[in-house]
């Protein structure tokens, strides 16, 4: 008796080891298609020519203007080691504003201007009141620049799990 | 433990009376635990709580989708671990369960799903996208509705059971796919701000309710799960009557 | 007070979000509540057809058959499931104990 439930236990074991190893292969087989945008630097390494593609980042500090028609926003998505410019004629999301991540589906141009589709806004995992924001704005601790990274915690554990996030980003 | 203590203490629990015997003494406190929670996290979630410096106040989306994913991902689980003891040790009341926690497994996971979406149309700038996360999310659901579809596709139960628990191991590799989505991949969605490494992102006013409403759904769950088994354990019994009384019938 | 249904502007998605979740979770216990008390129903039913000696003898020794079922009842004194315990009742002895 013992054994024949032994002999299940070691069953259902193997399998879920075999199932495990063949979603981890095709998770990373399609590595590619999973990925739901690029950052600017994946765009400079690895250009997409006409293909459609989505761009992530922050919408860098001082980027956005605004055109003559009113409906195009010309900014500048920044992963803080390449940046690139992107067009957009239509509404953007209520969290869309300079310093917050956004991810814009759209054709890169041959004049290097990302001409945006869709643009959606990407916000990040930290949570707080205004006035707390303020606060730490004022004491000059407030670093939403950097994505991942916990706007108002100092510890160096949290700073260096978030390094190794920034840089995925 | 060795082997035959554990398996011993394991078939305890395989006596339905010993079940429902512990089922009377948790349920009520269950039920009021969840009646607390939901009062108390609901108060801190609507009225007590600020609204976030960036989302405003549909920061309070958060206090009913983030429990409710939390839920969708520990039913799942726990089915999937019931599954396991079901196939290896033939435990009855692991079936039980499973087929108990599947639709409220479900119903966490439409909820998650639901507000996820009322909450990225504002704030994203749309209902709906592909992303790792949100995709393993509603495959989840689907999981869940399958599931439920398979228990009650064959004639013969002890086969659907089979069937289900194997589906649920199956799709147990999906559980570690939505946890860690946000940081194997790029996606749109956020990592995540409680169980993370380095400790919660979110300001203390906003943790309160968020705990109080996960703790509320988990007694929620305990206390409707148990009525389900004690409904599923009658249908048992009104099935070997019937076939008690079709056979006697037939003398 | 109407600042606070208008949620910052976002009322349609926050009263949205609170109604569906409220929807789902009192429809799911409303539901698991009364499949259980339909299964009482039957199974009182079905033994009060199989077994009116047995039964008849059970009242008279100790008021119930219901046997290893019958603590289960104590439950629905507590918490918000209301009283869950009653449908059983008119199965007379035999059924009343398994809730």
């Amino acid at each position: 008796m013992m054994t024949r439930k032994k002999r299940r236990l070691y069953v259902v074991l193997l399998a879920l080891l075999g199932l495990g190893t063949a979603a981890a292969l095709t998770l990373s087989a399609f590595e590619e298609n999973i990925v739901f945008f690029y950052s600017p630097s994946d765009l400079g390494a690895r250009p997409p020519g006409d293909r459609s593609v989505r761009i992530g980042g922050l919408v860098a500090e001082g980027s956005i203007t605004k055109q003559a028609d009113g409906m195009t926003t010309v900014f500048q998505v920044t992963d803080m080691s390449a940046t690139v410019p992107v067009r957009y004629t239509g509404i953007l999301p209520d969290l869309f504003r300079e310093g917050q991540g956004v991810v814009a589906e759209g054709r890169l141009g041959p004049d290097g201007v990302f001409v945006a589709r869709e643009v959606l806004a990407r916000h990040d995992e930290n949570y707080m009141p205004p006035e707390v924001a303020d606060a730490l704005k004022r004491a000059g601790q407030f670093k939403p620049e950097v994505p991942g990274k916990p706007v108002y915690e100092t510890s160096t554990t949290g700073d260096k799990v978030h390094a190794t996030t920034t840089l995925k980003q | 433990m060795g082997h035959a203590t554990y398996a011993l203490a394991m078939h305890r629990f395989a006596n339905p009376a010993r079940f429902l015997r512990l089922a009377a003494v948790v349920q009520p406190w269950a039920a009021g635990i969840a009646v607390i929670g939901f009062v108390a996290g609901l108060y801190w979630a609507l009225v007590a709580s600020p609204p976030d410096y960036q989302q405003g106040d549909t920061v309070r989306i958060m206090y009913i989708h983030v429990p409710a994913a939390w839920m969708s991902l520990f039913v799942y689980s726990s089915m999937a671990v019931a599954a396991a003891v079901a196939l290896i040790w033939r435990h009855p009341l692991a079936e039980v369960y499973a087929r108990a926690a599947a639709p409220l497994g479900a119903g966490f996971t439409l909820v998650c799903l639901a507000t996820g979406s009322l909450w990225g149309e504002p704030m994203w700038g749309t209902w709906w996208v592909w992303d790792a996360r949100l995709t393993s999310v509603l495959i989840l659901f689907f999981l869940y509705l399958g599931y439920m579809a398979l228990v009650d596709a064959f004639d013969d139960p002890t086969r659907g059971n089979r069937a289900g628990c194997i589906l649920l191991l199956v799709g147990a590799v999906n559980v570690p796919i939505i946890k860690f989505s946000v940081d194997w991949w790029n996606t749109l969605h956020q990592p995540a701000s409680v169980f993370r490494m380095g400790g919660p992102t979110i300001h203390a006013d906003m943790l309160w309710p968020l705990l109080a409403l996960a703790i509320a759904f988990k007694a929620y769950f305990a206390a409707v799960v148990i009525t389900r088994m004690r409904a599923e354990l009658l249908a048992r019994k009104v099935q070997a009557l019937r076939l008690a009384q079709a056979s006697q019938a037939a003398e | 007070m109407a600042e606070f249904f208008a949620m910052g502007g976002y009322a349609l998605y926050v009263w949205g979000s609170y109604g569906i979740a409220a929807v789902v979770l009192l429809g799911l216990m409303l539901l698991s509540l009364s499949a259980h008390r339909r299964q009482q129903r039957t199974l009182a039913t079905l033994e009060g057809i199989r077994q009116p000696r047995r039964a008849r003898r059970a009242k008279a020794a100790d008021g119930g058959s219901g046997g290893e079922l019958a603590l289960a009842g104590a439950y629905a004194g507590g918490g918000k499931g209301s009283a869950d315990c009653d449908a059983g009742g008119d199965g007379g002895g035999s059924g009343g104990g398994d809730c």
